[in-house]
């Protein structure tokens, strides 16, 4: 049993052992704290060969006898200034002087930076390292108690003289020879001069470092700073603003109004935390906003009013990469008021930028008109925790740092911290004052282990805004009630699913799709015509039948806008008993739907067109592999192949004519995950997707038929219809890509017309190269405008076009079990060829207009959570393939920075960073850097924007965010791992 | 008005079975009277039975400002009079002694002991969080009241869910439970309480969930409270026969085993209701 | 703020310089307060718990007396300057009622209320100072409080919290500790070492539990130690203070003695 005792504590020393102050509270009330404290004569020194003090110690005494100052040997005893500014120096290996560490300087430490505090930790638990943690303040003869008006600092200052003091009358007490000397190692001269004055060897680190045998490399690891003439620690006094206040409303939207203000969408740069931009009408290139003060607390995403500069004040955006994990690794979660130096300093290091040739308009902001802050996706970032005890109930404030690289770190209060660590979290921001360099926010819950599926899933169903949570009992009541066991109603007269349906059962139709297809939206037919022409028939899912305006299920499919389609999950629009079993037309089911008839002319020209509800019996789904072999194979003759091949040779035709009118062939990185089995869905290999002629056989009869509803829907219902277009891009958004390949390889991109795009796309072709073409592709793709809904009577009728398919005119129409704007076509065209009146709410351009902006944001928001999610498990294959050392693959450099290089892995479909630690040459002009090779002996090597490279792709754990992140090194042409 | 002390001999032979380990309603002296679970059609409404001791438990949830010095984290209040229906030993309006005890246990088990997450019940830091009302009624005493009330609790709580919020910037929209599907509430551990009696005579074994008569004539209770993860998240012996250290131990161990049990019967039972309903579709 | 404080650091001490199993300083003051038949007024470093003895007497409500034995009576109040933040608690508090029916049920098994029938005593219990250990506190001052009012009890009671930071226990917790980490209230008796009370309120695991748990009684031990050697100096004064009226006054030195 172990012992226990009492700890006496004499009345006369109630001076020394009570501590009484005052503290506000979160409520703002004062209160008074009175807490004692036991001084004890059992502190070891840690000296070993102590006579007086007894268990471990670890400072020998014929130590370090090198020293020029110092030859009988000595302890050092450093000052809290010594390790907030030289912790880089103190770490170093070559740094073993036998060190005594006070709690004093400990707890100073942990006060000012808990980052710094862990490092020191750290270091105290080093091998090699002779650090004994001396308790001064619960020693009987080093504690101290702060007087009368000295301040903290002071206070502690005192402490660390006195125990210096201390340790020199101990040491020679108890020891007759060789003593060794006992040297406070202090930055802040008035300390040093004070303790002269008490009889103490003092030295500034820089004069000590100076005297040590391995100085020369010591000196270099010496922070700048470390000059002589440093300012004392000072405490936080009171809380400055470290953003300027935001202009009241009023003035913002009368500013706006008048122009001299320009509201716009905050963008963060994804590659420079320090860095963001504003895009308004006003003018061609977005405005930058360079430095956290101009940025003024705007996040990603908030709808801001910006000021714009004079022109002369206009820059060009960095080209160095900034990343806030890096640059801000000892910052503080607690005490924000306080704006250490370093982080200003390498703050201010990273905003000044070049002067280079492409300036943009540049300003600040001056006040948000709306925030759209919600629940992001972040970690804990574990060296902000202050008690990583398990037990610890206390409420704590720790850094949660997004998953998404555009947000800030957000400062969190929670009592749970220590079981969120490792675990992804949801965290709302709440507020964002001008005393607050991190905006502060609450956690909402937890979402589960990191890189376990279900939680990265769910984070991803999150970061994209996704509603995936299930659909409500009211929605169920709008479901047939007779569930998997509805069908089609017998054909008899009065019955309303029949009216007006054209019966179609005994039409050879069939639907083509991707394997594992279940909500199946379309299916084609065409036969010969006796007059010579060809009847086809697009025959899409009769959503309208089951969704009726103004239900609850309707409201619910409207905010849903899509389905999303992750690797190993869907999130539907519809409930799945619409999606994949009543609309979905599934082989030898009767199935309602909507079909659109042309008859065509043997060269695909149309020569009517015709829109009918129907009922359908499709004979077959086929993937389009299938297909292609069904139609490949000489030896089929049955009707349904010669409707496939009558479909396959139109669509040939169909294409020819898109292309001539100046459609483009774009690119996008596909791939495709291969899944292990649905269940354990481990992915075991990563291709890129194939594209077989039936796709686009496909695609083109989508595209016929949403042109031709399109064109319907804008006849009948010229204010209202529901339209798809794409813009023209503006000219400047191609300038850099036009510059990089005159330079590098000597190529024209001529943009005047989409046409003309698309032959001079053809035209970039490097022989030795062959995906270069379809590098340039994804490039140029990324120059474009995205496609849009709109509402017909919105815009002026010149601005319908779709470049990308160069069409005058388009709507989606064609799957409307996953997309909700086709559901409204359904609807229009119904009311267009009488059906069934046009709901009131179609009329209204407003309500169109709102239905449509929600669409496009979930469009958007799908795709970018489909392209994370391909990449999560990219990343898992990735981990899979190469376990430790990495996998090695072709990569093409797309972009160059000061400090590294950004490269495309076409065969992973993947974009990654390879940074250097040191500066490049680095050539802005001509997209080159020069570094130097990695073989000693051969000359430097100049890597340039479509280089291919090889590079080493690793998925390495952020140690401190535990979030998961590719890194990515170069092995060819040099070995960027020395840099 | 005291209701009257069992007479001596009903006293002497109730002891005397005890020592035999016999109870009166033929249960084991560590055996719980089997709960009973009947849901009611709203989320959160739940009846809990133990014999004839009967709690009716209901959650609700509305959304309030957050106390000042807590702006993160939402609110649960428990509130449990016992009405002079449960019996005729209980007043309102003037509490007794063992009214407190149920009162402060409730508090202790299923509000100090963290099981509800209450960060996760903020909506919007200082504006709005949400405060979950736990009322308990108890319809009927026939011994142990506590574990009964504390089962009702907590069976309630995780049958609850509130509706969905969506917070933009600092637009809160609250969604229908029709249209989307309420969300659970999260819950850190499942907490439950078990009370031991124990007798004036040493050699007597103790007896697990009392009868109203047995808890008369005990000479002291012990409550433990703990969830199937083996941690304790209250113990409470409140003066009482003094016991040895290891009978301590020996009551918790047998407390250990007895809540696993319990554990797997409420998931069981909840999962058994949630088939029966319908509120949210795929 | 609190959460910069390390509740136990490498170098094996407290926030208040105490390691593990060390006990906070106890001064006992036995000395008689106004009327009361027994007084008693307990420290546990910062804590500090007066408590008054008054009986066995009439009860002062006829409906309350037992026709066999005491009925013992406890009423706690807590002094709004205890505490850094004043507080009125009003004394129909829920806590503070449960704190006197604790109080109440431990004494109770304890005070041979057989010998005094019909009759009342009162217990009051004054807070005066809080930092952690209230609950200990409250019950070890009782106990002194009884036996100086000369009340037959069957055993001695002695109480004592334990914690346990990550999986380190320790003993006599301040307030400060007592909000961070998890945290038992045990009474024993230590002639009998039989457990009387035990409280926990904060979630720990089973095995922890059963380790502090038995620390905790050890600890009562050393606890009954240092309060008996109390009763026994102010007994010893008494008696001693008896003879020296009996005798005839001006033997000075024993009345240095007595002044001790």
């Amino acid at each position: 049993m172990v012992d226990i005792t009492i700890r006496k504590r004499p009345r006369a020393e109630a001076v020394i052992t009570q501590r009484k102050f005052f503290k506000k509270t979160a409520r703002g009330k004062i209160i008074k704290v009175l807490r004692e404290r036991y001084l004890r004569d059992d502190v070891s020194c840690g000296v070993l060969s102590c006579t007086e003090c007894s268990g471990e110690a670890v400072l020998s005494l014929d130590a370090h006898l090198q020293h020029k100052l110092f030859p009988s040997g000595h302890f050092i005893l450093p000052d809290t200034n010594v390790f907030l500014s030289q912790m880089d120096l103190v770490e170093s290996e070559m740094f073993t002087t036998p060190m005594v560490l006070l709690q004093t300087v400990i707890e100073e430490v942990r006060h000012r930076s808990l980052p710094l505090y862990n490092r020191l930790k750290a270091l105290i638990k080093t091998e090699g390292k002779r650090i004994w943690v001396f308790y001064n303040e619960y020693r009987m003869e080093t504690a101290i108690v702060r007087g009368e008006g000295e301040t903290p600092n002071d206070r502690n200052d005192r402490g660390i003289r006195k125990a210096t003091a201390w340790y020199s009358t101990h040491i020679s007490s108890t020891h007759r020879q060789n003593r060794p000397a006992v040297i406070l190692l202090t930055e802040d001269a008035a300390n040093r001069r004070k303790a002269e004055a008490e009889g103490i060897t003092t030295i500034s680190l820089r004069r000590y470092v100076e005297g040590m045998i391995n100085a020369t490399q010591l000196l270099d690891l010496l922070a700048a700073a470390g000059s002589d003439e440093i300012e004392p620690t000072k405490a936080v006094e009171g809380r400055q603003a470290l953003y300027p206040d935001y202009l009241p409303t009023s003035t913002l939207l009368a500013g706006v109004k008048a122009g001299d203000l320009h509201q716009g969408h905050f963008n963060a740069d994804q590659y420079n935390y320090l860095e963001g931009s504003v895009s308004v009408q006003t003018f061609s290139k977005p405005i930058l906003l360079v430095g956290r003060e101009h940025m003024n607390r705007a996040v990603q995403g908030d709808v801001v009013a910006v000021e714009v500069f004079d022109e002369t004040e206009w820059m060009a955006p960095a080209d160095e990469v900034v990343d806030q994990d890096a640059t801000l690794k000892n910052d503080d979660a607690d005490d924000s008021g306080e704006e250490e130096e370093a982080v200003v300093d390498a703050e201010s290091k990273a905003v000044s930028t070049s002067p280079s040739s492409n300036k943009q308009p540049t300003g600040r902001i001056v006040g948000v008109i709306k925030r759209n802050w919600r629940a992001y996706v972040c970690h804990i970032d574990s060296t902000s925790l202050t008690s990583s005890n398990s037990t610890s109930l206390s409420l704590q404030t720790v850094f949660a740092t997004p998953v998404s690289r555009l947000l800030p770190r957000i400062r969190l209060r929670t009592r749970q911290a220590p079981t969120l660590i490792g675990q992804k979290i949801l965290v709302t921001i709440d507020r964002w004052g001008n005393t607050s360099r991190y905006p502060e926010g609450h956690f909402v819950r937890a979402l589960g282990k990191v890189e376990s599926k279900e939680a990265e899933q769910e984070s991803l169903l999150l970061e994209f805004e996704v509603p995936y949570r299930p659909f409500g009992k009211a929605i169920l009541d709008c479901l047939p009630p007779e569930g998997d066991n509805w069908v089609v109603p017998p054909k008899a007269d009065g019955n309303l699913a029949w009216r007006d349906r054209e019966d179609l059962r005994n039409l050879l139709i069939c639907s083509i799709d991707p394997p594992g297809c279940q909500d199946i939206d379309d299916a084609l037919h065409a036969r010969a015509l006796p007059n010579g022409n060809i009847e086809a028939g697009v025959h899409i899912a009769d959503v309208s039948y089951f969704v009726h305006p103004d239900t609850p299920m309707d409201s619910e499919a409207a905010s849903r806008g899509t389905t999303v389609y992750l690797v190993d999950k869907r999130i539907d629009m519809l409930p799945a008993l619409l999606g994949t079993n009543l609309c979905s037309l599934r082989p030898h089911v009767e199935r309602l739907a909507f079909s659109a008839i042309w008859e065509l002319t043997p060269d695909a020209d149309i020569v009517n067109v015709r829109f009918t509800k129907s009922v359908i019996a499709s004979k077959a789904a086929f993937t389009y592999e299938e297909a292609q072999i069904r139609k490949d194979d000489p030896n089929l003759r049955d009707p349904l192949t010669a409707s496939i091949r009558l479909l396959n040779s139109l669509a040939l035709k169909l294409k020819a004519k898109r292309m001539a009118a100046g459609a483009l062939n774009l690119a996008s990185p596909e791939v495709k995950i291969h899944l292990d089995s649905s269940e354990s869905s481990d992915p075991i290999d990563v291709e890129q997707k194939e594209m077989r002629e039936t796709n686009s056989l496909v695609e083109e009869f989508m595209l016929l038929a949403n042109v031709s509803v399109a064109r319907k829907i804008q006849e009948s219902f010229p204010a209202t219809a529901v339209l798809r277009r794409h813009l023209p891009p503006p000219k400047t958004n191609f300038e850099k890509l036009q510059d990089i390949l005159k330079k590098r390889k000597g190529m024209v991109l001529d943009i005047s017309s989409s046409g003309s795009l698309a032959a001079s796309l053809d035209r970039c072709i490097d022989a030795s190269q062959p995906t270069f073409n379809t590098l340039v592709r994804i490039m140029a793709t990324r120059c474009m405008l995205s496609a849009e809904y709109f509402c017909s009577g919105s815009v002026g009728r010149d601005t319908f076009g779709h470049y990308g398919l160069a069409s005058e005119i388009y709507t989606h129409f064609t799957s409307p079990i996953r997309r909700y704007a086709d559901v409204l076509a359904h609807r229009q065209l119904a009311a267009a060829i009488g059906y069934s009146p046009l709901h009131a709410s179609l009329h209204s351009k407003h309500h169109v207009e709102r239905v449509l902006d929600v669409a496009n944001r979930r469009h958007r928001m799908a795709q970018m959570a489909g392209r994370a999610s391909v990449e999560f498990y990219v990343g898992l294959a990735l981990k899979g393939r190469g376990e430790k050392q990495g996998v090695k693959e072709e990569a093409f450099v797309i972009r160059t920075f000061r400090n590294g290089v950004g490269v495309f892995v076409s065969k992973l479909g993947i974009e990654g960073l390879v940074m250097f630690k040191r500066d490049t040459q680095f050539d802005p002009d001509n997209y080159t850097i020069t570094v130097p090779s990695s073989t000693k002996g051969l000359g430097d090597v100049m890597i340039s924007v479509f280089d291919k490279v090889v590079v080493n792709i690793e998925v390495e754990k952020d140690r401190n965010t535990q979030r998961g992140k590719v890194k990515m090194s170069l092995i060819e042409p040099v070995d960027s791992r020395a840099l | 008005m005291r209701p009257p002390s069992p007479s001596i001999p009903e006293k002497e032979f109730v002891y005397e079975a005890l020592k035999q380990s016999l109870r009166l309603d033929g249960r084991q002296p560590l055996e719980l009277r089997s709960p009973r679970l009947t849901y009611g059609s709203e989320l959160g409404y739940v009846e809990c039975a133990l014999g004839k001791t009967r709690v009716i438990a209901n959650v609700d949830a509305k959304m309030v400002k957050p106390l000042p010095e807590r702006p993160f984290e939402g609110l649960l209040t428990i509130h449990s009079e016992i009405s002079p229906m449960a019996s005729s030993e209980y007043e309102l309006g003037r509490p007794s002694e063992e009214e407190i005890t149920i009162t402060r246990m409730l508090d202790k088990v299923l509000r100090r002991s963290d099981a509800i997450d209450k960060e996760s019940l903020c909506i919007l830091a200082g504006q709005r969080v949400w405060h979950l009302r736990l009322t308990l009624h108890f319809l009927s005493d026939a011994g142990n009241m506590l574990d009964c009330a504390c089962l009702a609790g907590i069976v309630a709580l995780k049958h609850f869910r509130r509706p969905e919020v969506e917070v933009i910037g600092d637009e809160v929209t609250v969604h229908s439970p029709s249209e989307r599907a309420p969300v659970p509430l999260a819950i850190h551990h499942t907490p439950f309480c078990l009370t031991f009696a124990f007798f004036p005579d040493e050699t007597t074994q103790p007896v697990l969930d009392p009868t109203l008569l047995e808890q008369r004539l005990s000479a002291g209770l012990m409550s433990v409270a703990l969830n199937a993860q083996r941690e304790l998240c209250v113990v409470q012996k409140m003066g009482g026969v003094p016991l040895v250290a290891d009978g301590v131990l020996s009551v918790i161990n047998i407390a250990v085993t007895k809540v696993k049990e319990l554990d797997a019967l409420v998931e069981d039972s909840l999962r058994e209701d949630w088939k029966g309903r319908h509120v949210e579709v795929r | 703020m609190s959460s910069r404080i390390e509740i136990l650091n490498e170098g094996g001490f407290r926030s208040d310089g105490r390691r593990q199993y060390e006990l906070r300083d106890i001064t006992i003051d036995m000395s008689q307060q106004g009327t009361a038949d027994g007084s008693a007024i307990i420290t546990h470093g910062l804590t500090q718990v007066l408590v008054s003895v008054f009986g066995p007497r009439e009860a002062k409500m006829r409906s309350q007396t037992l026709y066999d034995r005491a009925n013992i009576n406890v009423e706690v109040s807590i002094a709004s300057f205890s505490t850094g933040e004043r507080r009125k608690r009003s004394r129909g508090d829920k806590r503070i009622l449960e704190m006197a029916a604790t109080i109440k049920s431990t004494f109770e098994p304890v005070v041979q209320t057989n010998l005094y029938p019909r009759s009342q005593i009162d217990i009051f219990v004054q807070v005066l100072q809080q930092d952690g250990g209230l609950l200990q506190a409250c019950i070890n001052a009782t106990m002194l409080a009884l036996a100086s009012a000369g009340i037959s009890l069957l055993d001695f009671v002695s109480a004592v919290t334990g914690g346990v930071h990550s999986t380190s226990p320790m003993l006599d917790l301040t307030a400060l500790e007592e909000n961070d980490i998890p945290h038992v209230t045990v009474a024993v008796m230590p002639r009998t070492g039989k457990v009387t009370l035990i409280t926990m309120e904060t979630r720990l695991h089973v095995d922890r539990f059963e380790e502090i748990f038995k620390l905790a009684c050890e600890a009562g031990k050393v606890i009954h130690g240092e309060m008996r050697a109390a009763i026994r100096l102010r007994t010893g004064m008494l008696i001693s203070a008896m003879q020296s009226v009996s005798q005839n006054a001006g033997e000075k030195e024993d009345e240095q003695m007595y002044e001790y």
